[in-house]
């Protein structure tokens, strides 16, 4: 057994690519190529897993907004000097409370960034969704609670977009976002790919690239041709000829297998460097100068990516999509502790969960890491040429999330359990959607959002909005048809 | 209830219903897309299962009589049964609180699979040549070239082994081609246990049922 565990794998391989990534200044990044169809699309749902708060993100309310001051107290509302309002920008955050949280869990990165950088394209849209479930929940917000038939926005994208793509749709979330629609119709080659470790996935591309010892490719190939003439003369194949099963797997590997090899992403998608202690080169897995330099740049957006489950696949994401392999990608912290070679963890455990315990930490470290990743991804789409502008030309990120949490406090209390709450909001990132304006609002007496006439984009205080709502604006958005989508136009450019 | 309350009930009941009631979602109003041609073909009926990760590494394992840890490693650190886990059929309950496996092959499981069969093929070879041979033995992996003859008895045993049942005079036949590289040169004898293992393990046949 090698003497290696993932942990320190991760932290070799972190260490010597932050020591080789030296910055680039503007005039030296050599900027990639999208190499997708400059007509492509991209979707990208990033899970704000447990139940992310609208109301502790961007849609706080003041305490000042609030006429009873005495109920205010009872309310989760933010002091004045917690909200930040960028200069230019309608859209107000919660702001990075690190320095005045208490508690072992916190995140550096200050999400009003992000709302400074790309305020004109971000919107948020009120919600009230239909189950306070997580699983249910999780699986609704991906499939607009059966309105497209069961299909998830993924495997929407994939039968829409993803026709000529290797990978149509990845999908490294958890839980209920991970979980495939319910629709029979959908053919295999829409359903989701699932990536569970996408520091390691390239890996997984190429049948015998990297295995120490391997014969060479030709004599491999001919293996696998005799392999085939095995499959024809075999007695089980004449048993199991009609088996869909079968027929699946061998036309995963006579069609697909060859373009994932010939496409080299095993490399392509490789966002690990060689060091002393795992020498890749010894395995056939060194990059090419192109291939660093785009690993550079990769580790200046996302340092923590060789740890940092979130940062890897926000960084798969882009990869996927820019190399022209993917269409729709979902990704996003889950459950489970991602433990960092301290110890630490980056995130809340259970993730935006962790509300149940201490809502206010729980939010707004897991609103900053959401804020990290969201930052990192509309930064390398905004500097990636495709078509005749860039690939955020033509993306749509969907910040999709559970549900909110509810909106009591006691008096005057910031250490405070919450639990689920159907009433919510949920962020857009998109040039495609009418940005930097909320749709729909928020009762500052209540905490209670309300929606809005999706045909004009104008608040209407007697509605709100549901998970079907949110899933015909990405597919209206997007060029995607259906029966019975709702007219989303007065949220569209 | 008598005729008039009856007819009031009614009355009201009618009245309340004059207003169509907003749906929750528009009503489709289209048939389906799946919906099927009453003229269509059934669909095919599945006689198959996927052997999935735990069952066909263990499979492997016991045919090369290889422990668990000496099945596959990726770049000699990880484990290829963790690594390759979904892709080869089983689901990661506390990553990625997956609790169901996928339904249907994933575009990386064909390479997921050849991944780790030729390397517990090289592995088991490995262990062969260093010491006295357990599976190879019929032709023992040296750098002599291989005897297709003896490949062919070779490929036997790995039918046996592998897919516990007697091969057919033409996959032996098959098998047997590997004795010699593309070019017709002759191969070493332990190259073409490899790439006969490979070829024999790697079918559909160990990894349905």
């Amino acid at each position: 057994m090698s003497h290696f565990t993932r942990r320190n794998f991760l932290r070799l391989g972190g260490a010597a690519a932050a020591a080789a990534a030296l910055p680039l200044s503007f005039s030296m990044r050599r900027r990639a190529v999208a190499q997708a169809r400059p007509d492509q699309k991209f979707l990208f749902v990033v899970t704000a897993s447990g139940g992310g708060s609208i109301i502790d993100s961007f849609l706080p309310v003041a305490e000042s907004e609030v006429r009873d001051r005495d109920a205010a107290q009872r309310r989760v509302v933010y002091p004045d000097a917690a909200i930040v309002q960028p200069s230019g920008s309608n859209l107000k955050i919660v702001r990075n409370l690190a320095s005045e949280l208490t508690g072992p869990f916190s995140s550096a990165f200050e999400q009003s960034e992000l709302l400074r950088k790309h305020y004109e394209d971000m919107c948020v849209v009120t919600v009230e969704g239909t189950s306070v479930n997580h699983v249910i929940a999780q699986k609704r917000a991906m499939n607009g609670a059966g309105i497209d038939g069961g299909r998830t926005l993924l495997e929407a994208m994939a039968m829409a977009q993803g026709e000529d793509l290797l990978l149509p749709a990845c999908n490294m979330a958890n839980g209920g976002y991970l979980e495939p629609g319910d629709d029979p119709s959908v053919p295999d080659r829409a359903r989701s790919e699932v990536i569970s470790d996408p520091v390691l996935y390239s890996i997984a591309t190429h049948g015998f690239a990297g295995l120490p010892a391997a014969p060479g490719a030709d004599a491999i190939a001919q293996a696998r041709g005799v392999r085939d003439r095995l499959e024809e003369a075999s007695p089980f194949a004449a048993r199991h000829a009609a088996s869909p099963l079968r027929q699946r797997l061998l036309g995963l590997r006579r069609d697909v297998m060859p373009r994932l090899e010939r496409e080299d992403l095993i490399h392509r998608l490789l966002m690990i460097r060689s060091t002393d202690g795992l020498p890749l080169e010894e395995y056939g897995l060194g990059l090419s100068p192109a291939q660093e330099a785009d690993l550079d740049r990769l580790l200046e957006v996302f340092p923590g990516l060789a740890n940092d489950q979130l940062q890897a696949q926000a960084a798969l994401g882009f990869l996927l999509a820019r190399h022209g392999f993917s269409s729709a990608v979902a990704l996003g912290p889950g459950f489970a502790p991602n433990f960092l070679p301290d110890g630490q963890i980056p995130d809340t455990p259970i993730a935006f969960d962790y509300s149940h315990t201490d809502h206010v930490t729980a939010q707004n470290v897991m609103w900053s890491r959401m804020a990290l990743a969201l930052d990192g991804l509309v930064t390398l789409l905004k500097e990636t040429p495709h078509g005749d502008g860039s690939m955020w030309d033509q993306s749509l990120i969907y910040v999709a999330t559970d549900f909110g949490r509810t909106k009591e406090r006691p008096s005057g209390s910031f250490g405070f359990s919450s639990g689920h709450h159907l009433n919510n909001g949920n962020l857009f990132l998109s040039p495609m959607l009418r940005g930097n304006r909320v749709f729909g609002g928020i009762d500052p007496e209540t905490c209670l959002t309300y929606g809005f006439d999706p045909r004009t984009g104008e608040p209407a205080r007697d509605t709100v909005m549901r998970e079907g709502h949110l899933y015909s604006l990405v597919c209206q958005a997007l060029g995607i048809d259906f029966d019975g989508r709702y007219d989303m136009s007065g949220l569209l450019r | 209830m008598n005729r008039l309350s009856t007819l009031a009930l009614a009355a009201l009941v009618l009245a309340g219903c004059g207003e169509p009631l907003t749906p929750l979602r528009p009503t489709p109003t289209e048939r389906p897309e799946f919906a099927c041609d009453p003229d269509a073909d059934p669909p095919a009926v599945e006689s198959l299962q996927w052997k999935r990760v735990a069952a066909f590494t263990a499979d492997l394992s016991r045919a090369l009589e290889l422990s668990d840890d000496a099945l596959c490693e990726e770049v000699d650190a990880f484990a290829c049964r963790d690594v390759h886990r979904v892709a080869l059929g089983g689901n990661d309950p506390f990553g990625a609180a997956q609790y169901e496996p996928v339904a249907s092959p994933l575009v990386t499981t064909p390479t997921a699979v050849d991944r780790v069969v030729l390397a517990a093929c090289e592995n088991a070879v490995a262990r062969d040549e260093a010491s006295a041979p357990v599976v190879f033995t019929d032709l023992a992996p040296t750098s002599a070239p291989a005897d297709p003859a003896a490949l062919s008895t070779q490929a036997a045993a790995l039918y046996r082994r592998l897919l516990a049942r007697d091969a057919e005079p033409e996959e032996l036949a098959l098998v047997a081609e590997l004795a010699l590289d593309p070019t017709g040169a002759p191969r070493s004898a332990r190259e073409a246990d490899v790439l006969a293992c490979f070829a024999i393990a790697s079918t559909t046949e160990l990894l349905l049922f």
